[in-house]
């Protein structure tokens, strides 16, 4: 009897956890954080160029049209049904931050989401808009180092998690 | 017909809760005031919107933004309300003005939630995507966002403006941080108000 007690007592938290669908993944969020300079940057040596696809939508930018672009770092965060999760694309920096609960069900070509983006641990900008599926959304950050940081976000799929 | 079994009568049968016999009591009102069936017609019908739009059990979208338009309505309703009233107004003809109030009110109501209900259905999306701005929101002061699709580039982007640059001594990559919300990296404005 006692072994029955402490078995139940030691499953309880996960019978409790497998109970909340609030924390279903229903997409995950890709975040970016790329470099744009007219100037091949000496200060940020090292950083791996960024990849084509984001070279050639964003050169189709006005405003965010630069010689080059490099990838600063990347993040991919499950989406939860009912919780608020946070990306950081630039790992082990607080300054370039960004908090994302859904808005609505995931539908065939996206998901309606609500998005903050934290800029030096205060929010900035917060965006209520359908995230399409293979469609980038970029938003514009500070300037540095005679560049601009730019922030990609991008919706995928649960099962694309490992790709 | 005493005025409190009146105001009773008209308000259980603006809700189809009177039986047969007081529906026969309630005749007589009618007959001397035919107006207010018009009114109880167009109450019938903004309630029955509400439930088509609205089902119970849902949570009700931007509650807080809800809350508030409302709480203003019905202010300015009371505002309205509180004018003197003609001399020859009678009881129950004082209390149906308040009618007024919800069916305005609740048309306030249906109007709100029927848009947040197409905005966030599957069909919606659709037309969101299509085209639609999303809603954008910037707190701080002076800085201000806008958005842009880019069709050919197969990318959508906002465009923040306002944004002080990040110092060039800050460090990202080895995770440095700024010092404090005074320094350099943000303008600092006065808060907005809405």
């Amino acid at each position: 009897m006692r072994v029955w007690l402490v078995s139940l007592w030691l499953l309880l938290p996960s019978l409790v956890s497998a109970e909340d669908e609030g924390k279903n993944e229903v997409a995950l969020l890709s975040t970016v954080l790329l470099f744009g300079s007219n100037a091949e940057s000496e200060a940020n040596g090292g950083v791996p160029k960024a990849e084509t696809g984001h070279v050639e939508r964003l050169s189709k930018v006005t405003g965010l049209k630069y010689s080059h672009y490099q990838k600063l770092g990347e993040d991919v965060q499950p989406i939860w049904r009912s919780y608020t999760n946070w990306a950081s694309p630039m790992k082990g920096s607080e300054e370039i931050l960004l908090s994302f609960e859904p808005n609505s069900e995931p539908g065939e070509r996206g998901l309606r989401l609500d998005l903050e983006l934290w800029v030096s641990r205060r929010k900035i900008m917060k965006s209520t808009q359908v995230l399409q599926h293979h469609k980038w959304l970029y938003i514009s950050g500070p300037k540095w180092r005679g560049g601009q940081l730019i922030i990609g976000v991008e919706l995928l799929e649960p099962q694309q998690r490992a790709q | 017909m005493k005025s409190e079994r009146q105001e009773e009568l008209l308000v259980r049968w603006m809700d189809d809760e009177l039986n047969e016999a007081e529906g026969r009591e309630l005749e007589e009102l009618l007959q001397e005031q035919p107006e207010l069936r018009a009114l109880r017609d167009q109450h019938a019908l903004v309630r029955r919107d509400l439930r088509e739009v609205y089902t119970q059990g849902d949570d009700i979208p931007y509650g807080d933004f809800f809350q508030s338009r409302l709480q203003r309505a019905i202010a300015e309703e009371e505002n309205t309300l509180e004018t003197p009233a003609p001399k020859a107004a009678t009881g129950w003809k004082e209390m149906f003005r308040w009618w007024l109030a919800p069916v305005g009110v609740g048309a306030m109501a249906l109007a709100f939630l029927a848009g947040t209900r197409v905005a966030s259905g599957p069909e919606a999306e659709m037309v969101a995507a299509g085209g639609d701005s999303p809603l954008l929101y910037t707190p701080e002061g002076g800085i201000t966002a806008h958005y842009q699709a880019v069709d050919d580039a197969g990318a959508n982007v906002i465009f923040i403006e306002g944004l002080a640059a990040f110092p060039d001594s800050l460090d990202l990559m080895a995770g440095s941080r700024t010092e404090d919300e005074s320094d350099l990296h943000l303008v600092r404005h006065e808060q907005k108000v809405f």
